[in-house]
């Protein structure tokens, strides 16, 4: 509780409400007749503007790590005892040696501005070598991160205390991977944040544009003996350019922008959807454009299975094979696939059926 | 294992298939399972011919 005295004595009741003193202003006419400006000049040059803590990095777009708060699931929401290198929350990939992992989706968060978490479990009790949860992120999208120091933040929460997280620079000369172990209280979401180097004496980089830049790691700490029961839920990351005590809040951005950030690394049509249109131009030959809802980041691998798709003309077609896919930085994506059946100069309208699609350029 | 694909008439087939998944790859030196499988190829492997 705290009072706010102005020039003309009144005193106003105000209180402490999240740090912010909350002036009531009741007493404003009165106020306003003894003391307000109400006309002026301020001479040119004499109010500076605040200097912004991280060259700017604090604006708009500054978390480089996407879907951060594991809003997007487009894949799914559970993945039962999958092996090392598999997708599952959009944009993080499982990094385990020595044991598969189970992720889910979780609604278990530290408030609600987080409605959604990713659980990390192990579905065979061991002692693991590593359990990790990693993002790649692409190089043209942290240039800027070259002779910089960046911080990572995030929470979690886990059965174990002891978890690691690593941040490493990739094609890029004089980058590193550096390894931040820290410890948690178990059962309680906590906050972290960490500064690393490993790219503060980048002097070039290495690979393509659409390379991959940096990797950051989360997960249990290394060679633990982990059960069935034991977890790591984890949301809220960000990765930005700064130091440990200049780094910001989590960014929300809307979900349409974050849904977009996905696709230009995966994107699914589910069952029952039209995924394209285009035409039989042949007996054994149908070409089809899908929309996407991205660029993507190169030509992407179509996952679906074939036989249950159809291609819908003045009958219902069965692919047997998709021999080409065309298309890389553009917003659709073609394919040829070889039918058996089909009227020549027909309209053919591809639909998922009973299965999915799936176009992906993960990095 | 992969396996090739078959052309069509308006053209050599552009990817290949990976048999695990039945995933199809396209040949695209930016596509990170295209770059597995030149890996793959690079170690002697021999992918299957087209049916």
């Amino acid at each position: 509780m705290a009072s706010t005295t102005f020039t003309n004595g009144t005193v106003i009741a105000s209180t402490w409400l999240n740090d912010v003193n909350t002036v009531t202003y009741t007493d404003i006419p009165t106020i306003k007749a003894a003391n307000w400006v109400t006309s002026g000049r301020i001479q040119a040059g004499a109010v500076l503007p605040a200097k912004l803590g991280n060259s700017g990095s604090e604006l708009g777009m500054r978390n480089r790590l996407i879907n951060g708060d594991f809003r997007i699931w487009q894949r799914g929401t559970s993945f039962t005892n999958v092996s090392s290198g598999t997708y599952t929350a959009d944009r993080f990939v499982t990094n385990s040696t020595g044991t598969n992992l189970s992720i889910t989706q979780s609604t278990d968060t530290p408030s609600p501005q987080f409605p959604n978490s990713l659980k990390m479990m192990v579905p065979v009790g061991s002692t693991t070598n590593s359990c990790l949860i990693r993002q790649y992120i692409e190089q043209q999208n942290l240039y800027e991160f070259a002779g910089k120091r960046v911080v990572l933040t995030g929470w979690v929460k886990s059965s174990q205390t002891a978890l690691k997280t690593v941040c490493s620079a990739l094609n890029a000369t004089g980058g590193t991977a550096i390894t931040q172990n820290f410890i948690v209280t178990a059962n309680t979401w906590t906050k972290f944040n960490y500064e690393f180097t490993s790219f503060g004496s980048v002097t070039a980089w290495t690979g393509s544009p659409t390379s991959a830049g940096c990797a950051i790691d989360i997960g249990f700490s290394d060679n633990q003996s982990l059960t069935t029961s034991d977890y790591l839920n984890v949301t809220g990351l960000q990765i930005e350019v700064g130091y440990v005590g200049t780094y910001t809040p989590f960014e929300f951005r809307p979900y349409g922008t974050e849904l977009a950030l996905c696709q230009r690394y995966y994107q699914q049509w589910n069952s029952n959807q039209f995924f394209g249109s285009g035409v039989f131009t042949s007996t054994t030959i149908a070409y089809v454009v899908s929309p996407l809802g991205a660029y993507m980041r190169a030509q992407p691998t179509v996952n679906t299975t074939l036989a249950n798709l159809q291609l819908i003309g003045t009958s219902n077609i069965t692919p047997t094979v998709l021999n080409t896919i065309y298309g890389t930085g553009s917003q659709t994506v073609g394919f040829a696939f070889t039918v058996s059946g089909a009227t020549a100069g027909q309209a053919a309208t591809a639909f998922t059926n009973t299965t999915t699609f799936s176009v992906s350029a993960e990095l | 294992m992969y396996q090739l694909l078959s052309d069509t008439p308006m053209g050599a087939a552009n990817c290949v298939k990976r048999l695990a998944d039945n995933a199809f790859i396209p040949f695209d030196e930016g596509n990170t399972d295209y770059q597995a499988y030149l890996a793959w190829l690079s170690e002697g492997n021999t992918p299957l011919p087209a049916e």
